[in-house]
């Protein structure tokens, strides 16, 4: 009898720690990951690229799981551009990861994730960080970028540049011109290029740049018939692209290489120069050149500068209300979002990405970086939030693009890209 | 003489014939108990069958009329508009359907032409012409998508198709920069990728051609065209008819191979309509576009195989 008492008792009592606990950890907390009595393996879905390998991001899970006994994080990674349609392959399956990212969250689809704006953390966040408040679906925080990237700059090779007699760097699409015949004097290729995502974001990087200074909600204008892709900046913008196919200085094959083969051809002095955006300072880190590396600011269409950057979220975390483990999840995403040192920092880092304020150490080509976006507007990219473009639309962009190649003049692939978004607007899901 | 007439047999009679019998139809338990042998054999594979062929089927019928997008539990009835869609030009699936037809006609010629010629000059015994076999089919083994990836290496603008052509003194070819090419360079990459099967089943199929037949015809004076042309051909008809058809079908659903070759592009000129459905439909979350490419496929495939079929077994049938 009084074994079964002293039983009953054990078990009352562990019963309760484990309420307290998860009353305790329930609880919103600052910037520090609380510990709990949840157990669970969590699944986190990740973007693997060159420079964010599976060590990266498993260092990442070690920190969470060191606060959180009885949790395991397993790593899902899927790579490149089927990042996002991977995720909805998961979660459309049945087997949706908890913590994710690459899906655009739009006013169609938010109601698939959970809204964090009840968690007086991401209110906080919000409140510091205005990537979030881009993101924001009427009112609702769905994801909580944790860094960003700035997409309209432009690597040069130094020393190929003091070759050329280049002294300062163009600010100006006729300086730059200029700077490229002088580059394909010395008989190397101006610009590096590749098919895949490349050519459309340059394309994107060369327009944005200068609709920028006048019009953030270009999407939202274009949905509603008020601007257009031709007889504006984009076709400029692909006017000039096609100027410098035709005379070579973007090499004629170049959408039949990969992405990550011109990335490695600059790396080794192939190439002048490389508009990308400043993910690639990870490459730059991963892959020291033998030749050093400078970056400036895409130029404006009008020559007014400083030319506003656009950004876009590098570490984007979402959760889909599929998620089996969602309290563990919205924990993780917490400690995902604002543990700078453990969880923001080593990614940024790998991925050459920033934040408001550096978390390591840059060398001479993310102070460039730096300085570039504290001398200009950053200003939140397109696609994000209310302002959104039809699902597709940078897949469409990118294969549209290279009708520049086969001849099609910039007037008509303006003209295949507002039929496209005409019939597509509205599919934002 | 006593004649006597063979008494017909006699049949057992009817259960509870006469008076107040009641007639109980068919045995029905006794058809239970014959069939549930092949019910019981059959059964595994036929559930395995329903719930990864019929299911998804009927599902992606179903799907093909709402506005799914793969990731709410909710989706909205729109009619045919997705089947609008699919038969629209720009956004729709008209060009990758052009694409399509293009490679799978090309290919299937390509493919039968060439392992036929092969079965030809292979069918002889010898571990040289063993070893030729084993060197046209290994392509078969290797997956489309590293088949993709491999003749991307060699074709791209700094591949070494490029440097051997230059090293040739001649020009940059356009490989898989040119839509033309590009495709051009699929149907070769595809027929590379394929020959082995082929000349697999068409050597199978010469082997069973009884060999006094062709000594029959070499006695009578008849020259190889003529024994290819009169005796094995017509006796080659019923392989002829699954090859042309198994490659048929296989070509309508390429996408792996275009997927890494070439990506669809340059401009999207060599999308396929499977990669139409999966690369775009699926990767933007247009479940319902994507669906709707997919049953349009399907009865494109199923009408193109039948008509082939029917016309191969009126051809075998005037030949026999």
């Amino acid at each position: 009898m009084k074994r079964r008492s002293t039983k009953r008792l054990a078990a009352l009592a562990a019963a309760g720690l484990a309420g307290a606990g998860l009353v305790g950890c329930s609880a919103p907390h600052g910037t520090s990951s609380t510990g709990g009595n949840k157990t669970g393996t969590l699944i986190w879905y990740v973007n693997k690229t060159a420079t964010l390998t599976p060590a990266v991001y498993q260092k990442v899970a070690d920190g969470f799981t060191r606060t959180h006994p009885g949790v395991k994080v397993r790593i899902i990674n899927q790579g490149g551009q089927g990042t996002g349609p991977y995720f909805q392959t998961l979660i459309s399956s049945g087997n949706s990861p908890d913590v994710g990212t690459g899906i655009a969250i739009t006013p169609q689809n938010a109601k698939d994730f959970v809204n964090l704006a009840g968690q007086a953390w991401a209110r906080q966040a919000a409140a510091k960080n205005p990537l979030i408040r881009d993101y924001e679906i009427n009112k609702g925080i769905y994801s909580t970028p944790a860094g960003y990237q700035i997409q309209d700059l432009i690597f040069y090779n130094k020393k190929l540049f003091a070759k050329a007699h280049i002294a300062a760097v163009p600010t100006t699409y006729s300086a730059l011109t200029s700077d490229m015949a002088k580059l394909a004097k010395l008989g190397v290729t101006p610009m590096a290029d590749s098919g895949s995502f490349i050519a459309g974001s340059q394309v994107m990087a060369m327009a944005l740049s200068t609709i920028y200074q006048h019009n953030l909600l270009w999407e939202k204008d274009k949905s509603a018939g008020r601007v257009s892709f031709a007889h504006g900046p984009w076709q400029q913008a692909m006017q000039i692209y096609r100027q410098w196919i035709q005379k070579g200085y973007i090499d004629k094959g170049a959408v039949a290489l990969q992405y990550n083969t011109v990335d490695n051809d600059f790396l080794q002095g192939k190439y002048g120069m490389y508009l990308v955006a400043s993910w690639f300072t990870g490459n730059i880190a991963q892959t020291p050149p033998p030749f050093p590396v400078g970056v400036f600011s895409v130029p404006t269409l009008d020559g007014k500068t400083p030319a506003p950057q656009a950004v876009v979220a590098a570490f984007n975390w979402e959760i889909p209300t599929a998620a089996k483990h969602r309290t563990l999840a919205e924990e993780f995403v917490h400690y995902l979002s604002t543990n700078q040192k453990q969880a923001i920092a080593p990614l940024v880092k790998a991925d050459g990405d920033f934040t408001q304020k550096p978390l390591y150490h840059l060398d001479s080509v993310g102070q460039a970086i730096q300085k570039i976006a504290s001398q200009t507007k950053v200003e939140g990219v397109p696609g994000g939030g209310e302002n959104v473009e039809p699902n597709g639309f940078a897949t469409y962009m990118d294969q549209v693009v290279q009708g520049l190649w086969g001849g099609k003049s910039a007037a008509e692939v303006a003209h295949e890209l507002d039929t496209w978004w005409n019939s597509n607007k509205g599919s934002s899901s | 003489m006593v004649v006597t007439a063979d008494r017909p047999p006699t049949l057992p009679s009817p259960v509870g014939t006469g008076a107040g019998a009641v007639n109980r139809g068919p045995d029905i338990s006794r058809w239970l108990r014959s069939a549930a042998p092949t019910a019981t054999m059959a059964g595994p594979a036929f559930a395995l069958f329903t719930i990864l062929m019929i299911v998804p089927l009927i599902m992606a019928i179903c799907y093909s009329f709402t506005n799914w997008n793969s990731l709410s539990s909710t989706l909205q009835f729109v009619g045919l508009a997705n089947y609008r869609k699919v038969f629209s030009g720009g956004a729709g699936m008209m060009r990758p359907l052009v694409v399509t037809g293009v490679l799978s006609l090309a290919g299937t010629v390509v493919i039968n032409v060439v392992a036929v010629t092969l079965a030809m000059l292979m069918n002889r015994p010898g571990r040289l012409y063993k070893l030729y076999r084993s060197a046209v089919f290994y392509p078969y083994v290797v997956s489309a998508i590293i088949s993709g990836f491999l003749w991307s290496a060699i074709l791209n603008p700094q591949g070494a198709a490029e440097h051997l052509l230059h090293g040739l003194g001649l020009g940059a070819a356009p490989f898989l920069t040119n839509g033309n090419w590009a495709v051009g360079c699929l149907v070769l990459v595809i027929s590379w990728n394929s020959i082995g099967f082929s000349l697999v089943l068409y050597l199978a199929g010469m082997q069973t051609i009884p060999s006094e037949l062709i000594e029959a015809g070499q006695v009578d004076g008849a020259g190889p065209w003529r024994r290819f042309h009169d005796i094995i051909w017509p006796l080659l008809s019923s392989t002829v008819t699954v090859n042309i058809v198994l490659v048929l079908i296989g070509l309508f659903q390429t996408y792996a191979l275009v997927l890494a070759l070439t990506n669809g592009g340059p401009d999207g000129q060599t999308q396929t309509v499977a990669y139409q459905i999966l690369a775009i439909g699926y990767a933007n979350g247009e479940l319902g576009y994507a669906c709707a490419g997919s049953v349009v496929l399907m009865v494109g495939t199923a009408a193109l195989a039948a008509a082939v079929i029917g016309y191969r077994r009126r051809k075998e049938s005037s030949l026999t």
